[in-house]
């Protein structure tokens, strides 16, 4: 049941980040929603699933992409490690965690895909343009986020999905 | 089981002991293999793989379909909310459009003259026209998933007789260069991506520099020499040079020019002759 929740939620989230009814090429305010999920699952479920699952819906992201394969799967892995090593001891029902780890999440996503670029000797978009890209997705991340964090826990009850055991029992 | 200690004696691990460690390795076990599992999978992409892999393949025939269908619907509609709907001032645009079609009209039989004026000379000189027998019109239907990627899905692939490096425009100029071809779509890199250079001439003084993507819906223009005389509004065409845009297609016009005191170049911002936020419909120009 959660493999058919994950999987949906990810199909959604693809359809939605690539659909030309809702963005436009080049605007820079594009939402990046595998991510959102990806902190859920981090956040919500946590243990070494946490960065497979984020791993998986990476590697689909990077399937649509023309960037390199697996930039976004990198990303997207170390992103969930770090939310979930990092939220531990922290009441992830709490608004103000969830927007923080949310946050720290573009912020990182970001950072690893420019620094992967560069290694590899990519061409990268020039600092600024970074930087403004980064300050919109997460203006708007922050924004979503709780949402779609809330939508995502009530499916899950919804549809009697249980946490296994030493997984954080996350409801709002 | 037995292991030796920092102070040298041997101490006794049990398999409960064993188990603890085992549980606390092995979340970085299992990050560390995707870690490098991403790793392997960039290198082959960018070492060895320049075709569509597939992993690709696949996500694009199960999303594509299901995007190409919601962008259908959304249009049909759009059709019919302008169409039936929105009929609010009709009858004000209807009366303002009659004035405007009989001025046009006029306007219409000074080109039609024109038109034929320079088909006569083109032949005259012997100069090839810029026509394109065999392209092929193509519907956007999908965007890259990266923000920083500008790329975007078209409706014909490999099936329609695509492949790469083929040059896609509208009626108005150049969009980009087909870069990834599946059996029924393709991507297509816009000139404004980042990865995107076309060798360009500005047309008044003929002096040539590589339009580069430069993000955000612009170009810049590069390596043109900083005595040669540059005014915003000038128009920059492809040169034809590298064979994939063919000669004197129109890529957009000088936005800006930057003069540099020290430096060799002008640094020039060009604004793209296609919207390309508005891209609906494409021409892939000889597949």
């Amino acid at each position: 049941m959660f493999g058919v929740l994950y999987a949906g939620a990810v199909l959604l989230a693809l359809l939605l980040e690539t659909s030309p009814l809702l963005f436009t090429v080049g605007s820079g305010a594009r939402l990046d929603l595998i991510l959102l999920i990806v902190v859920y699952i981090s956040l919500f479920w946590g243990g070494e699933r946490a960065f497979v699952l984020g791993f998986v819906a990476g590697l689909c992201q990077d399937a649509l992409s023309s960037e390199v394969l697996g930039l976004q799967a990198l990303s997207k892995s170390v992103v969930a490690f770090m939310v979930q090593a990092l939220c531990r001891n922290v009441q992830v029902q709490s608004l103000i965690a969830q927007v923080l780890f949310t946050g720290m999440a573009v912020m990182v996503d970001t950072a690893v895909r420019y620094l992967v670029l560069l290694v590899f000797q990519l061409q990268t978009l020039a600092v600024g343009m970074v930087l403004s890209t980064v300050s919109r997705q997460m203006l708007g991340s922050l924004l979503l986020a709780p949402v779609l964090y809330r939508a995502l826990q009530t499916l899950v009850q919804k549809g009697h999905i249980r946490q296994e055991k030493g997984q954080r029992h996350g409801t709002l | 089981m037995a292991s030796a200690s920092c102070d040298g004696r041997y101490v006794t691990v049990g398999p409960e002991m064993m188990k603890a460690r085992t549980e606390r390795w092995k979340p970085i076990a299992v990050f560390l293999c995707l870690i490098l599992l991403a790793l392997s999978l960039t290198t082959l992409k960018t070492r060895v793989v320049p075709h569509i892999s597939l992993v690709e393949s696949l996500a694009l025939s199960v999303v594509l379909p299901v995007q190409h269908l919601m962008v259908r619907v959304a249009r049909q509609v759009r059709g019919v909310w302008y169409g039936y709907l929105n009929l609010v001032q009709v009858r004000q645009e209807n009366v303002r459009l009659q004035q405007q079609v009989e001025a046009l009209q006029g306007q219409l039989a000074h080109y039609h003259e024109a038109y034929f004026q320079q088909q006569r000379l083109r032949e005259l000189l012997g100069f090839r026209a810029l026509e394109f027998p065999r392209a092929l019109v193509a519907e956007v239907v999908g965007l890259d998933s990266s923000a920083w990627a500008e790329v975007v899905t078209i409706n014909k692939g490999s099936r329609a007789g695509l492949r790469k490096d083929v040059p896609v425009a509208t009626h108005h100029g150049l969009v980009g260069r087909t870069i990834e071809i599946a059996p029924n779509y393709a991507s297509v890199l816009l000139i404004t991506d980042r990865r995107s250079a076309v060798d360009a001439l500005i047309q008044r003084n003929r002096a040539r520099g590589i339009v580069v993507g430069k993000s955000r819906r612009l170009c810049e223009l590069r390596y043109v020499d900083l005595h040669v005389d540059i005014q915003v509004g000038d128009t920059i065409v492809a040169s034809g040079l590298g064979e994939v845009y063919p000669k004197g297609l129109l890529i957009g016009t000088v936005a800006a020019v930057h003069r540099q005191p020290q430096g060799l170049f002008h640094e020039i911002e060009v604004q793209p002759a296609v919207d390309l936020a508005k891209l609906e419909e494409v021409l892939v120009l000889g597949p």
